[in-house]
């Protein structure tokens, strides 16, 4: 396995408390980054390897940090496109690294505080955060620039239950629950989309 | 602009051409808007529709302009078309239908065009000193919560737009509150005739609570991490995508200061009860 590497282009960085607030220019998406994902997203520069990482977090944060909690979090950041290296790993491998290292600090107390958290959003247009324009189907925008609708991107066929385009990370057709829903409906996998959760 | 009522417009018949006739130029938190009239007398009608602290400009400049042109003929049915740049808002409609969808869009206008300031859907409130931030989009239940807090005693801000400047302090946008009966009618009410007052200077953020009505739910909203908040606030900025910059290093000053919530809520009259006690208590 090559070295981490964090995405470094056509992103903005805001420190705000512990976490890392990440806007992604390309995808128009928003990212809220504990200080676990924080930490690995920063330090991810391609010189660093999964051994040195498990080895900052645990100088860090605690001790109890492993190469299992890197692997989970270099997920949640590869999900969310912050890496640079694209190839996700097998659902298999995945729940594996997050079994043991739960199993290892227990499902409740201060150690959870650990486990990466990744939040996501699509920025919305400025149709969408206008009042009384989100797209139902019409697609107007409240000021008059014809913004298209964040959800459908313009295709204006946004039906009351939402569009039905896959979910953009995990990009499967599921049955709802998918943290990256990011604005659309993930109708697909949520085993892939919360890595094994 | 002698008259204000647009029903005593001189009217005339719809040409390809637009011909101004009469101008009203404003600027409102940096945002300059013009509106164009192709005829006089219909104008007048809007100088107390502007949004709140609008300032009427004498130069004719601005960044986003309307044409509002009539249509029709009939002194007991004037009818009009609105359109800002190359998009028609609407076509051939009562002129007191296109008069609203106006002062409708100005405010949205405004939001986007705002300098230095930028612009999130949210209620916004002061109590003590410290400002509490409600986002949300329409229809959240912002303006019913507001005016329960402004009658509880709370120093009113704003029912829809909470304006930050660069060091996260949030502004007056004091509009009439737009309250909703149950028919979903909305009447526009000053402030001042729900017993309350407007706030007129910058506050810094105290608290920050994203709340979504469900009848009947239980108040046991749950705290966020900053960067959490930050999220909150972002998904409900008008120019997110255009100012992300501004908007994460206003958010980051905003959260240096705020507590951040989210929950469920039930009614307003509870809701403020139970809100007020969690300020009281400090977050």
């Amino acid at each position: 396995m090559n070295n981490p590497r964090a995405r470094s282009t056509d992103l903005l960085l805001q420190s705000t408390g512990d976490d890392l607030v990440v806007f992604d220019q390309q995808r128009n998406t928003t990212h809220t980054l504990n200080r676990t994902a924080a930490l690995v997203f920063e330090q991810a520069d391609g010189t660093r390897s999964v051994a040195d990482l498990a080895a900052l977090l645990q100088a860090k944060l605690n001790e109890t940090a492993d190469e299992d909690l890197v692997l989970m979090t270099l997920d949640k950041l590869r999900r969310a496109h912050l890496l640079e290296d694209a190839g996700p790993r097998s659902a298999e491998t995945l729940r594996a690294s997050r079994r043991r290292f739960v199993r290892k600090i227990g499902l409740v107390g201060a150690l959870t505080l650990l486990l990466p958290a990744v939040e996501t959003i699509v920025a919305p247009t400025s149709a969408m955060a206008q009042s009384g324009s989100i797209c139902a189907g019409g697609c107007e925008c409240a000021c008059g620039c014809d913004c298209p609708c964040v959800f459908c991107e313009g295709a204006s066929d946004l039906s009351a239950s939402g569009c039905d385009t896959p979910c953009e990370f995990c990009g499967e057709a599921s049955v709802g629950g998918c943290e990256f829903t990011v604005g659309l409906l993930c109708e697909g996998n949520v085993e892939a989309c919360n890595g094994g959760l | 602009m002698p008259s204000s009522n647009p029903a005593d417009a001189p009217l005339k018949m719809h040409t390809d051409a637009f011909v101004e006739a009469d101008a009203l130029y404003f600027s409102c938190y940096g945002a300059q808007v013009g509106i164009l009239a192709d005829a006089v007398g219909v104008l007048p009608a809007l100088l107390d529709r502007l949004p709140p602290h609008a300032t009427i400009s004498d130069a004719p400049v601005s960044s986003c302009t309307y044409q509002l042109r009539l249509t029709e003929a009939t002194p007991d049915s004037p009818h009009c078309t609105l359109s800002l740049g190359n998009t028609t808002l609407v076509d051939n409609v009562p002129l007191t239908e296109g008069l609203n969808r106006l002062v409708s869009s100005l405010q949205v206008a405004v939001s986007c065009h705002a300098q230095n300031y930028l612009f999130v859907h949210a209620g916004a409130v002061v109590w003590k000193g410290t400002a509490l931030l409600l986002p949300g989009l329409s229809h959240a239940g912002k303006t019913t919560l507001v005016k329960a807090l402004v009658e509880a005693g709370a120093t009113y801000y704003s029912d829809e737009f909470a304006v930050l400047d660069d060091n996260g302090r949030v502004h007056p946008y004091a509009r009439p509150l737009a309250v909703r009966d149950e028919a979903g009618q909305v009447t526009h009410q000053p402030v001042e005739t729900l017993g309350g007052v407007a706030g007129t200077k910058p506050v810094p953020v105290g608290w920050m609570l994203a709340l979504q009505y469900e009848r009947g739910a239980v108040w046991e909203p749950t705290p966020l991490s900053a960067g959490q908040g930050a999220l909150r606030l972002l998904e409900n900025t008008v120019m997110a995508r255009t100012r992300s910059e501004d908007a994460l290093r206003i958010f980051g000053r905003v959260m240096e200061t705020a507590q951040a919530w989210q929950g469920k809520r039930g009614e307003a009259t509870q809701t403020v009860a139970a809100l007020l006690h969690l300020l009281e208590a400090g977050g």
